[in-house]
């Protein structure tokens, strides 16, 4: 076991954070998180241009085999997501970089990743998933898209839901059902990409409780797209799905964004009076931010582990959950730290009044997220229990 | 000891439950996304004599008792809870001219705000003030005929459209407490703030500059109003420990109709167990909140000094609510967060009483320093 890094990784993870800090003077105002890239075209323009600086650097291709321009390991990545969650900075396409990209190297003929993974590895085409429907979310494979093949293409027919960023997105991943009458309900699924301005695609917003506009709802109405377009084969999209295993799920990204707020806070109770006593020899404060900086360190050791797993292909099904809901509910508990130490001035949004330009109040809001997202937290402690516990398996 | 309501009680609370869920849904888009107080409801809250409820029927009130005053916080707090605190502020500042007024200002001004006919503020937050008294900075300056007030209140409830300030300055070293028209030469109020929750209730600051006041808007004498403050935060802190309450209960009924409907593996997910404890949970900080909140209440009309409680209410069934109700956007999954559920507007209104009347670590600090040594 050795938890120390190499000389090399020590110079490439300052490197990273260098950049990272340069880019993060360009931000927008009131730019905050994965909302911050698709709610305004100053987020959207800003998330491009730092995707282009990074893929100058080959930063986009990190993991990639080499004929396809890739460099590095996924350690390499983890300290690009450290750098990139501690600065607050995007520019990495979470759905063509960390999904798609790792999807197609595993599954994909040579002609999809030829056609692909260049306008991927330049930043220049950004991508969003359409998996879940209004009847099919934690329970996928109850999907009910069509797609019915005629000549050369596929016509496309279906509701989508939950789809970030689709407002923005060039192209999309798609799921749907080819097969309506296949024995199990896992088979019969087709994994397949098409560009979003095809006609019949309509995107229409979710807003996020905070009003921002991160989600949407897509409806395909004979929507037709290319056979050539599927990945893997037809009636075998489920098994393209788990592949998505080797995304990088160590959520380190997140983790270094709370390192990033705790600094914020001690700075803030460090700074801030009381009468007369800075916020920081308040005993309940310092208790509760010892304990916050407790549980960080802990969720990024259990990162760490899972990195080192995810590298040797050791990773159990149920470490992505674990470290899922570990680092979602601190970072909501987080965010509810924030606003109380911030008292009143912790609800209220951006504006001369707010501090941290609103970052609290707008946190407290989108923290939540995690815990339902990509399977609730009650779906992951299931897989826990099931699969790390041997527990009898239950809905 | 004797756990039920009075049938007085009883009638009244399905009197504002009627009212409440006939009258106020219209209400909700307005005070919540055009974050625009809507002064229509104003009226309709009046005849249902509903911002008087626990003063004498003489000064306009209902003559009814605080655990009506908390049963009606909870019924108005079920639909929207910005209502019941535009209400709470009525209150406050009614209960100030009840206890520390003149009869005749008594006479002047009640029956004008138990109708309505004059909004009410509560001036005592300052910018750095927080929760602690002795740092106010808004200043009394006594002179032949007046008082001039000078100084900076900030969060305060209704004053972009308030009609009267309860206003507290330091007068010769010690805190006095004035009322103040709002329409006095030298009061102004900032643009009013964007915020999470409890949209709907304006919130500005207040710049008094040179405002003079005549030496009768002095309530209850020069000095002394540490206690009367005090004294107007346990009203504050049972209507909106009540409001807590109304959030969790259409929290826990949002929940429990979501999951009834919402289909899992071919069956509703009320059908599963991880539900069934989330549901369970919600339900018993419900109860035990709505018990609290009750016995504040009955000490309050006992007459018994119910700081501690008030308090020890405050601190526990304002973070519950927040408890609550994300574990009831929980229950919805990831169309919680949708704007088109209402349990996303409950998530972010029960977040605000935590952070309203006294911090909890304040009440913490009330509590401890009450209890018996």
């Amino acid at each position: 076991m050795d938890f120390k890094l190499t000389d090399e990784h020590v110079k490439l993870r300052k490197e990273f954070f260098n950049v990272c800090e340069e880019l993060a003077k360009k931000r927008p105002e009131g730019f905050t998180g994965l909302e911050g890239c698709y709610d305004t075209d100053e987020g959207w323009a800003y998330h491009l241009d730092c995707a282009k600086v990074f893929a100058k650097r080959g930063w986009l291709t990190l993991g990639w085999p080499e004929e396809y321009g890739g460099q590095g390991t996924i350690m390499d990545k983890v300290f690009m997501s450290e750098a990139t969650g501690y600065y607050d900075v995007p520019g990495v396409d979470i759905f063509g970089v960390d999904m798609l990209a790792p999807t197609l190297h595993a599954t994909a003929s040579q002609e999809i990743k030829r056609e692909f993974l260049p306008s991927i590895a330049s930043g220049e085409r950004m991508w969003c998933e359409l998996w879940s429907e209004p009847n099919a979310g934690s329970d996928l494979a109850a999907l009910s898209t069509s797609a019915v093949r005629q000549g050369d293409e596929y016509v496309i027919n279906g509701q989508k839901i939950w789809s970030t960023g689709a407002h923005r997105a060039h192209w999309a991943f798609a799921l749907v059902r080819t097969d309506p009458n296949a024995d199990r309900k896992q088979k019969g699924i087709t994994f397949l990409l098409f560009d979003m301005k095809t006609p019949g695609v309509t995107v229409n917003p979710i807003l996020y409780m905070d009003g921002g506009h991160l989600y949407n709802e897509v409806f395909l109405d004979d929507v037709r797209v290319p056979v050539k377009n599927v990945v893997g084969e037809e009636n075998q999209g489920w098994g393209v799905t788990q592949t998505l295993a080797a995304f990088e799920r160590s959520n380190l990204g997140a983790i270094m964004g709370m390192h990033r707020q705790i600094e914020e806070l001690v700075n803030y109770c460090n700074e801030t009076k009381v009468k007369g006593e800075p916020l920081a020899k308040n005993p309940l404060i310092r208790s509760r931010l010892a304990k916050a900086a407790c549980d960080l360190w802990a969720a990024h050791a259990l990162a760490y582990r899972i990195v080192d797993a995810q590298s040797r292909n050791e990773m159990a099904a149920f470490d992505a959950s674990a470290v899922k809901v570990f680092s979602g509910e601190l970072q909501a508990r987080m965010a509810q730290l924030g606003t109380e130490i911030l008292g009143p001035y912790g609800q209220v949004k951006h504006s001369r009044w707010a501090l941290f330009e609103g970052f609290f109040e707008k946190w407290y809001q989108q923290s939540f997220i995690l815990n339902v997202a990509m399977g609730t937290n009650e779906i992951q402690r299931n897989i826990i229990s099931w699969y790390g516990l041997g527990l009898p398996r239950m809905k | 000891m004797d756990f039920n309501l009075t049938a007085p009680q009883e009638a009244f609370q399905k009197e504002v439950r009627k009212f409440a869920e006939a009258e106020l849904p219209p209400f909700v888009d307005i005070m919540d996304k055009e974050n625009r107080f809507p002064h229509e409801v104003r009226p309709k809250l009046a005849e249902m004599n509903l911002y008087g409820i626990p003063f004498d029927p003489k000064y306009g009130g209902a003559g009814a008792d605080h655990v009506s005053l908390a049963l009606a916080q909870i019924e108005i707090s079920k639909i929207l809870a910005p209502v019941a605190m535009h209400m709470q502020l009525q209150h406050v500042v009614g209960d100030r001219f009840n206890k520390l007024a003149t009869e005749e200002q008594k006479l002047e001004w009640m029956p004008q705000i138990c109708e309505a006919q004059k909004v009410g503020c509560f001036g005592f937050t300052e910018p750095d003030t927080g929760s602690n008294p002795k740092m106010i900075k808004t200043t009394a300056v006594e002179e032949a005929d007046c008082y001039v007030l000078n100084g900076t209140k900030r969060f305060i409830t209704n004053a972009p459209w308030a009609d009267v300030m309860c206003v507290f300055a330091k007068l010769e070293g010690d805190i006095s407490l004035f009322f103040v028209e709002t329409d006095r030469p030298g009061f102004s109020t900032t643009a009013k703030m964007e915020k999470l929750g409890l949209r709907g209730t304006d919130l500005s600051d207040v710049i008094l500059e040179d405002v003079r006041v005549p030496k009768d808007h002095l309530m209850g004498g020069k000095g002394g109003k540490f206690d009367a403050l005090k004294d107007a935060m346990t009203i504050g802190k049972l209507c909106l420990s009540a409001q807590c309450v109304g959030l969790m209960q259409a929290s826990l009924e949002e929940a429990i109709k979501y999951a009834m409907t919402r289909m899992h593996f071919d069956e509703p997910i009320y059908e599963l167990q991880a539900i069934h404890w989330l549901l369970a949970e919600m339900a018993s900080r419900l109860e035990a909140s709505r018990w609290l909140v009750y016995r504040a209440a009955f000490l309050k009309d006992q007459g018994i000094d119910s700081i501690k409680d008030l308090a020890i209410t405050k601190l526990f069934v304002t973070s519950t609510a927040v408890d609550v109700c994300r574990w009831g956007m929980q229950v919805h999954g990831a169309y919680g967060i949708s704007k088109e559920y209402k349990i996303e507007r409950l998530f972010r209104d029960a977040k605000m009483y935590e952070l309203l009347e006294g911090t909890s670590e304040i009440q913490r600090e009330l509590i401890v320093r009450r209890l018996p040594r």
